[in-house]
């Protein structure tokens, strides 16, 4: 059904493009994974005082004990965020290269995005309340493919994401 | 060419007050007019509100104009250098600084009360995602045209160069492409996707019909009460009736609306662009030059493919403002004259039939799965009760194992060395031509369930959308996604 590729290319022969696939790509940060699982218990946290809160208090209209069932539903889901999200974190990973960045995650849909320098409009650093305290930013890479296809590498050290930055920036200027 | 000094801060023509009073009331009646239909219907009940009501209204009023005066006096604009500078908000202060590179295209635009008026609306638009306003409401035409050319003459240098100098030439070598008539437009509007209309016809009247409920309570449950019971009495033969009378009414909801939005259009071609006219109330018009294209795009339906008419839209990088305005529409034309834009717009390229690419027919159970098998689950509950509807859950299956079998047939690519065709359909057929270094981001998706049969797919986002090639051999898209990274970098060319 789907014949087998040979990209025939007269100025260059495609076997000797760098491949994607053999990058070396670069974990982001452990630190970021507590950030990403203190998130979710962040969550959970407030999910269950609210629910118990009303619980103990039984000014509620209905059974109480659908309070209890509704929690241990949402606690089975959190758990099973939780096992993703570590299961997911292996995933992760960026490689910075001469004329592009690339980036991959996603377990149950895996995805690789690759990035062209001279397609990236801006570049930009945020960092959340919790990623500062672990010293973590997100770079944000805009084209102008829209939203859905600008990505953000969260969890990298800042003074290495401020590196990066600087060196994306000096080379999009080059582009101009 | 006249001489308009654009250097200065200045106003937009007066009568731009009187256009923004006019939108914001517009605005203002759209947000409450189920109320003041509530409010007229039910008079008797406000008899003793009636003075509060009225203060109401009067001060809403004065608020308008207070608004519209301040708007209007505070909102600047001149050119300075080589950017376009616009100065508007009196509570919160904007200075709007778009340098000329950054502008993408400038277009103006006139509605029933700007025409009346003799005045024309510009709207500039800006690549990249950062969202900003740019439109003045009132301009005179000769003023709108200076701005224009202004703004057009510097921002994209190379390419008005070329016009400039040739400027008598390029009278001479504008070339009508395309002209519609009326009846062409009645002709192309027979032969839209009915199916399609009837759907926004029910939606929008299932829509107007619980809005208006509320209000007209009583009367409405008389009438549906005796709908209801006609509908239960009525024999087949009525109801075949009623089917092809709505069918009918959503045949002349399409050549309303074909004609309505392209009455005596026009399609040029000039030295550097392409440009179009057409509309009944409002009168559009849209510029793109060559270099500005992302995509051509062209369809076809089982109608329209029996008088082998297509539908074209040509698609420059995307508008903040209405998707609508950065894509030209062309709603019918013949072979030929596709050809001969394809001719225009995409260099010269071989697509050898060895690289033509069919996908993996596992494609087939996705597109199942989510119109067939989801659809049917999630509403079963409906039927448990009422095994006479259950034929309408069987019917659906039946439908979508036959459009997910076409969805797969027509879903197909072709590459050659700069450019790609991605077709897809189901009943009808849609293409998809670009360059490759138009291309912006290249992403490889592949679900677990894709790994386990040794599938992925390749998503190409462009300035004027995104594709997917769904369900290709993973050595394939690896290979495709290098590919076309390769061909982004390796090229000098500018995207716009």
């Amino acid at each position: 059904m789907i014949e087998k590729l040979e990209f025939e290319n007269k100025e260059i022969d495609i076997q000797e493009l760098p491949k994607i696939e053999d990058l070396q790509f670069n974990k982001v940060e452990k630190k970021f994974l507590l950030v990403l699982l203190l998130r979710i218990v962040m969550f959970a946290l407030v999910f269950n005082g609210i629910g118990l809160f009303f619980y103990f208090s039984g000014k509620m209209g209905f059974p109480s004990e659908g309070i209890l069932y509704t929690l241990l539903g949402i606690n089975i889901l959190v758990i099973l965020r939780l096992l993703m999200t570590i299961m997911a974190f292996k995933i992760r990973a960026y490689a910075l290269r001469e004329r592009d960045i690339s980036y991959q995650r996603g377990l149950i849909t895996f995805k690789q995005t690759t990035v062209s320098v001279n397609r990236i409009q801006h570049v930009e650093l945020t960092q959340s309340v919790l990623m500062k305290l672990f010293n973590l930013s997100s770079i944000k890479i805009y084209t102008a493919g829209g939203n859905q296809s600008d990505i953000s590498i969260a969890g990298i050290k800042k003074e290495k994401a401020e590196e990066i930055k600087s060196l994306l920036s000096k080379k999009i200027g080059q582009h101009e | 060419m006249n001489k308009i000094d654009l250097t200065t801060p200045m106003r937009q023509s007066p009568k731009g007050l009187l256009l923004i009073l006019v939108m914001s009331l517009q605005k203002m009646i759209r947000a409450f007019w189920p109320m003041l239909i509530i409010y007229f219907w039910k008079n008797e009940q406000f008899v003793e509100y009636q003075l509060e009501i009225f203060a109401g209204i009067g001060i809403l009023v004065v608020l308008l104009v207070a608004h519209a005066i301040l708007y209007y006096l505070n909102f600047k604009f001149h050119v300075e250098k080589d950017s376009f500078i616009l100065r508007k908000g009196y509570l919160r202060k904007q200075e709007l600084n778009i340098p000329f590179e950054r502008i993408q295209s400038v277009n103006y635009k006139a509605n029933v009360l700007q025409r009346l008026l003799k005045v024309v609306s510009l709207e500039i638009d800006t690549a990249g995602s950062v969202k900003k306003e740019l439109k003045i409401m009132a301009l005179e035409m000769d003023f709108a045209e200076a701005l224009k050319n202004a703004l057009n003459n510097t921002a994209s240098s190379e390419e008005t160069k070329e016009l400039t100098e040739d400027a008598p030439i390029k009278k001479e070598s504008s070339k009508k492409l395309i002209k519609l008539q009326l009846g062409e437009l009645i002709k192309i509007g027979l032969l839209q996707n009915h199916l399609q209309m009837a759907l926004i016809i029910l939606a929008f009247g299932w829509q107007f019909y619980n809005e208006l409920a509320d209000t007209f309570k009583e009367e409405v449950s008389q009438v549906s009460g005796q709908v209801n019971e006609q509908v239960l009495q009525s024999s087949l033969l009525v109801i075949i009736f009623m089917c092809l009378l709505f069918l009918a009414i959503s045949v002349v909801a399409s050549v309303i609306k074909i004609i309505v939005k392209f009455f005596e259009f026009e399609f040029t071609k000039t030295e550097a662009s392409f440009q179009m006219q057409a509309g009944l109330l409002n009168r559009k018009n849209l510029i793109i030059p060559f270099k500005k294209i992302q995509e051509l795009s062209w369809g076809t339906n089982p109608l329209k493919k029996a008088f082998s008419l297509f539908s074209i839209k040509i698609k420059q990088a995307n508008s903040q403002f209405d998707k609508n305005k950065s894509i030209m529409e062309i709603p019918g034309c013949e072979k030929h004259t596709l050809n001969q834009l394809q001719e225009v717009i995409f260099s010269e390229d071989e697509f050898l039939i060895d690289r033509q690419y069919k996908i993996s027919r596992k494609f087939f159970w996705r597109i199942l799965l989510a119109m067939g098998c989801l659809p049917v689950l999630i509403s079963l509950p409906l039927y448990i009760f009422n095994v006479v509807h259950f034929t309408i859950p069987v019917v659906w299956f039946a439908f979508s194992i036959c459009a997910s079998w076409l969805a797969v047939e027509k879903r197909s690519f072709r590459m050659s060395e700069n450019q790609l065709i991605i077709s897809k359909g189901m009943f009808g057929q849609d293409w998809k031509q670009l360059e490759l270094y138009k291309i912006q981001v290249v992403d490889f998706r592949q679900s677990i369930f894709q790994k386990r049969s040794g599938l992925a797919s390749i998503q190409i986002y462009t300035a004027s959308g995104s594709t997917t090639i769904p369900f290709i051999a993973e050595n394939l898209a690896k290979e495709l996604h290098k590919y076309l990274v390769y061909k982004i970098q390796a090229t000098e060319k500018s995207w716009m």
